[in-house]
């Protein structure tokens, strides 16, 4: 559905993308992962049209459109501000972008996102997680072909935050929408995507299920793009492991500094020979135990 | 995208010009009521014909008129200054219009060059003095230099006021620069303009002024406290000529105007306003003498127009 | 590869610079004229160090002020009204507040032509002015003083949390007022030529006038080219970094602060007022009561004054913000294009005016209120460009638009402009008034049949006319006090 081929852009300020290769199915929901100035949002504006490709080539549904204006590609946006225009009304907004403005689906549609009572209510009379929700399925009136969605929850509040990115993805799968979802939250991706693809510095690292770049990293920044990280050196390379790869047993031997439970799990800080690190492990502070790491990553050191 | 407007503007210029029946007058040596009187009563008898006026001092007006001379671009149809140098400069160049002398009952000294240009009324150089700040009249000129008057006394800036610069050339011609000298001296002060310098000595800023009479004529009316002298040796007669120059566009009005000043009911307006006519047979403003013999002045020389800026620290 | 026109890239590029040339001519026109003649200007050079010492001595004197005024306003909690009543005195003209204060003074036997005088009538109408721009700056700086003495910091100490981050907008403020004052026309006009004492733009304006000038557009033209010299710095300066605008922690209003507030700006206010009134109603001579409205406003060039001043703030104002608007959506040419704009703005008016004569004069243009629509839109078109600014707002809510399917033109006319609106009101209510009362420009072009209200009230002060200059003052006042009533929140 969408296709990027050695798309890049590069500004006088420095960040932008460099050689970019990327593929896109039908209705899969791929989420890009990076920290910001990784060049994940430059890659959705170009996307998107805003943005023209120092190079590379751009496809969407089939067809070229590298050098299409944006309001020729067919695509819907939800931006991290939401970026809705103050002077009309939630209808108002879907029934502006809709190519033949259609009252009944409009209303449809907000009623699907439980909007249908504030219809008739300007931006600045709606919470920051009804905007975000006008937001959507004004992307969605168009029917675009992709639905690009740029880190659209980070200025809510936590718990808004997950009640809404379950809800995006429910309504994604339901209308089959294929969708190119940007965050730098390791969490938010591994809920969201069908295909995670990691960027640092402007290059695509690499592209898996969430679960596969979870376990594999192939790099040290893949590998940090999912948090729960420990780092270690040891004569010039890094070790690397998560936390849940601790396990009691093993030929390692730490000894606990502290201990700390979160969200129903125990977290304990270890030394360990070579630093350092935090672990999911039952344990005591004081204690001296063996511990077995697995798999243990080796990294070259950066 | 500009251009626009600059075809808008030249073509309703153009069209304004030739559809409405207008004349421009630049003037010094009236002020602005004076001339409104003059238009409006003009308007009476001639409500078709709108005048434009500028006026100023002599000094402003012929400057801006050289400015437009040299930019190709002159826009009165009647000048009327204060002081004949300029006019004979015209004339000299062939710019000025030669309209016969056929006004009834003008007598001949008030027509120039043959027509070429016309005094329509007359504007005299005279002492005004303060009466609440001052006891002893003076009685000539020279008094003015009297110890008595230290610090009280003011006259027009000539670079800018025509009869400042004829009394300049006339007193010079008199009594010499020293005349200058001696009133430097004794603290003589020199205001821009005499409209200006009249209502400063109304208000009692100054005690006495060497000024033009119907300005005086007028703040009397109002109730100032003045009182016109009329120098025993010499009430200097400013001239004020009025010509239509060949540029004008609309000749045959400009003349109208001209008609309508030496009229009789033009010389009464003037009247009203505090000049003396020039038509004999008009009575004269109440308070100027029934016969009043005036010494025709001429403008200073450029010399010594620079000579009294250098003095009194003027600068233009 | 494809051959559709990337849609980001600004138009083919030649005639943006076109444009901007053609804009800059006057400017062009007076260095070509005017640098020639500079060595002629050695003895003028009196009037220029008098321009720098003034306009300098004058914006640190007004600096002061409304900084003590602004200090004031935010302890106090001064609210709309009180406001108002402040900044009337800066929609009065700069020429209005000279003959009140003139007038006023000498009611009291105080002769105040001259230096003394000017400065006074520049910090009486520039003060509220530099108030509203240092305003929002001492907020945020009394907020950090309320930090530090939440941290125990108090008195001479505490200063150096206040001061420092006020002195970005101190000088930003300080030089928006060099400029003006630099430029300013009326009030040495009328306060200064009396007592001989010039600065650059009279004494350009007196060069271009006078019967003694051997080559009068030339030393105007280098005089302009001195004014520019002057302002040029700063000009180029640019703008210093202002501090944010939080919300910042201020202690709550104390109404004893609004006391001296009020204070200040009803005796500004009557400092002006009394002199006018007093010209207007009484006879000077006798005292009694005889109003010369009538007398004022039956005066032809009064009559045309207004009517052309009205006509040309109007359609200046409606001009310059359509075009505005219309610019708006190319950022490349407005860009090339804003560069000379500004200086047509921040460069005194004595230069723009002495361009437009020495190119526009020959021309049907000359004599006719066109010429000076033309030098009110090349002088206020910067206004209304920075009016219009408002921030990436929206611009991003018209991309959001065109990524949505509406094309560019539609976006613009559906979610653009209508966001632009209250701006594009708020630009209106400061360029009708600057342009109305405008002087330097309209003395300058002035010819029968272009004259403006400000050069009949300049003629009447120069004819002797005071009680009739007063009249009018008084009526212009009124109108300012119109505008005021329906400024919107800023």
């Amino acid at each position: 559905m969408v296709r990027l081929e050695g798309v890049a852009k590069r500004f006088p300020g420095g960040g932008g993308v460099l050689g970019v290769d990327l593929e896109v199915g039908e209705g899969e929901v791929f989420v890009l992962l990076g920290a910001s100035g990784s060049g994940k949002t430059t890659l959705l504006h170009l996307v998107a049209g805003l943005h023209l490709p120092d190079a590379g080539r751009v496809f969407l549904g089939g067809k070229e459109v590298t050098h299409l204006p944006p309001e020729r590609r067919q695509v819907g946006y939800v931006f991290q501000d939401q970026a809705l225009w103050p002077h009309l009304t939630a209808l108002d907004h879907l029934l502006l972008v809709m190519p033949k403005p259609d009252r009944k689906e409009a209303l449809g549609l907000l009623e699907r996102v439980g909007l249908l009572d504030h219809a008739h209510k300007r931006p600045h009379q709606l919470s920051g997680g009804q905007r975000q929700r006008v937001a959507l399925v004004r992307a969605l009136a168009r029917r675009p072909q992709v639905l690009l969605l740029d880190e659209p929850y980070s200025a809510l509040d936590p718990v808004l935050r997950e009640e809404l990115r379950l809800e995006v993805r429910t309504l994604l799968k339901e209308q089959g929408t294929t969708a190119l979802h940007v965050t730098h939250d390791p969490e938010e991706a591994m809920l969201l995507a069908d295909r995670v693809g990691v960027m640092s510095q402007g290059r695509l690292l690499q592209v898996g299920s969430p679960k596969e770049v979870y376990l594999h990293p192939n790099s040290l920044e893949s590998f940090l793009a999912f948090g729960r990280a420990n780092l270690l050196r040891r004569d010039g390379e890094v070790l690397a492991f998560r936390q849940e790869w601790a396990s009691p047993g093993g030929s390692l031997i730490a000894e606990v500094l502290e201990r700390r439970e979160l969200r129903g799990e125990v977290l304990c800080r270890v030394r360990l020979e070579w630093g350092e690190a935090w672990v999911r492990l039952e344990a005591r502070p004081g204690e001296r135990l063996h511990l077995k790491i697995d798999p243990l990553l080796h990294f070259p050191a950066p | 995208m500009k251009v626009i407007p600059w075809l808008l503007g030249a073509s309703l210029v153009l069209c304004s010009a030739s559809a409405k029946d207008q004349i421009t007058l630049y003037v010094a040596g009236a002020q602005l009521p004076d001339v409104q009187a003059l238009v409006q009563a003009f308007n009476q008898v001639h409500p078709e014909i709108t005048v434009q006026v500028f006026r100023s001092g002599a000094g402003e007006v012929v400057a801006k008129l050289r400015a437009e001379l040299e930019a190709g671009n002159p826009q009165p149809d009647l000048i009327w200054l204060v002081g004949e140098g300029f006019f004979r400069e015209l004339s000299q160049r062939g710019l000025l219009m030669r309209i016969a002398p056929t006004f009834p009952g003008l007598p001949p000294q008030y027509v120039y060059e043959g027509g070429r240009y016309y005094e329509v009324r007359l504007l005299h150089n005279i002492i005004a003095v303060n009466s609440r700040r001052v006891r002893a009249l003076p009685r000539t000129w020279a008094n003015l230099t009297k110890e008595d008057y230290r610090g009280q006394v003011v006259m027009a800036d000539p670079n800018f006021s025509g009869p400042a610069l004829v009394a300049l050339g006339y007193l010079s011609d008199r009594y010499g620069f020293g005349f200058w000298e001696a009133m430097k001296r004794n603290g003589m002060a020199v205001e821009q303009s005499n409209p200006v310098l009249q209502q400063k000595l109304a208000r009692g800023e100054y005690s006495l002024a060497i000024t033009n009479d119907y300005g005086v004529r007028q703040e009397i009316a109002k109730g100032a406290p003045l009182r016109i002298v009329y120098p025993q040796d010499g009430v200097i007669v400013a001239p004020t000529p009025i010509g239509i120059p060949t540029w004008s566009r609309r000749p045959d009005l400009a003349e109208k105007f001209l008609r309508f000043l030496l009229s009789e009911r033009g010389q009464r307006v003037f009247v009203e306003r505090g000049y003396l006519p020039v038509l004999p047979g008009i009575p004269a403003p109440a308070d100027a003498p029934s016969r009043l013999v005036g010494v025709r002045g001429r403008e200073a020389s450029a010399e010594i127009l620079e000579r009294f800026n250098a003095f009194f620290g003027l600068r233009r | 590869m494809t051959h559709n026109p990337p849609f980001a890239r600004a138009p083919v590029a030649a005639w943006p610079w076109l444009l901007a040339g053609l804009l800059a001519l006057p400017l062009l026109a007076l260095f070509l004229r005017g640098f020639p003649a500079l060595p002629g200007t050695a003895k003028d050079l009196d009037v220029v160090l008098t321009s720098l010492l003034l306009a300098t001595a004058g914006s640190l004197i007004t600096l002061a002020l409304a900084l003590g005024l602004a200090v004031l306003g935010v302890l106090g909690g001064v609210g709309r009204t009180l406001e108002a009543l402040l900044l009337l005195g800066y929609l009065v003209p700069p020429f209005v507040t000279s003959i009140g204060v003139l007038y006023s003074l000498q009611a009291f036997g105080v002769r105040i032509y001259g230096v003394p005088g000017i400065l006074l009538a520049w910090a009486l109408h520039y003060a509220p002015l530099a108030y509203l721009l240092l305003k929002p700056q001492v907020r945020v700086a009394l907020g950090l003083l309320a930090a530090a003495r939440v941290h125990g910091v108090g008195g001479a100490k505490a200063l150096q949390v206040f001061l420092p981050p006020l002195l970005p907008p101190l000088l930003v403020a300080g030089g928006t007022l060099y400029l003006a004052l630099l430029g300013n026309f009326g009030v040495p006009a009328v306060l200064g030529l009396p007592e001989r004492v010039y600065v650059l733009p009279t004494l350009a304006y007196a060069r271009l006038l006078s019967p003694t000038a051997q080559d009068p557009l030339g030393e105007a033209a280098a005089l302009g080219l001195w004014l520019g010299l002057l302002a040029l710095p700063v000009v180029l300066l640019g703008r210093a970094g202002l501090l944010e605008a939080k919300e910042p922690l201020l202690p709550p209003a104390r109404p004893a602060y609004r006391l001296p507030f009020a204070l200040y700006a009803l005796l500004a206010l009557l400092l002006v007022l009394l002199g006018l009134l007093r010209e207007a109603l009484l006879n000077p001579y006798t005292g009694a009561w005889d109003p010369v409205f009538a007398r004022a406003l039956d005066l032809p060039l009064v009559q045309k004054g207004l009517r052309n001043s009205l006509l040309l703030a109007l359609g200046a104002t409606l001009l310059l913000l359509l075009l505005a608007l219309a610019l708006r959506p190319f950022p490349g040419l407005l860009r090339r294009v804003r560069g000379v704009l500004d200086l047509h703005y921040l460069l005194p008016g004595t230069l723009l005016g002495v361009g437009l004569i020495l190119l526009l004069a020959p021309t049907p243009l000359y004599a006719t209120p066109w010429l000076l629509l033309l030098a009110y839109l090349l002088n206020f078109a910067a206004l209304a460009l920075r009016a219009l600014e408002g921030g990436l707002g929206v611009e991003g809510a018209v991309l959001a638009g065109r990524v949505h399917g509406l094309g560019r033109l539609r976006a613009w006319l559906r979610i653009g402009y209508p966001l632009l609106l209250p701006s594009a009101f708020a630009g209106a209510f400061l360029i009708f008034p600057l342009a109305f009362a405008e002087i330097t420009l309209s003395a300058l072009l002035y010819a029968p049949g272009a004259e403006t209200i400000g050069v009949a009230v300049l003629s009447a002060i120069n004819g002797g006319l005071y009680r009739e200059a007063s009249a009018l003052g008084l009526v212009l006042m009124a109108f300012s006090a119109l505008a005021l009533l329906g400024r919107p929140r800023w």
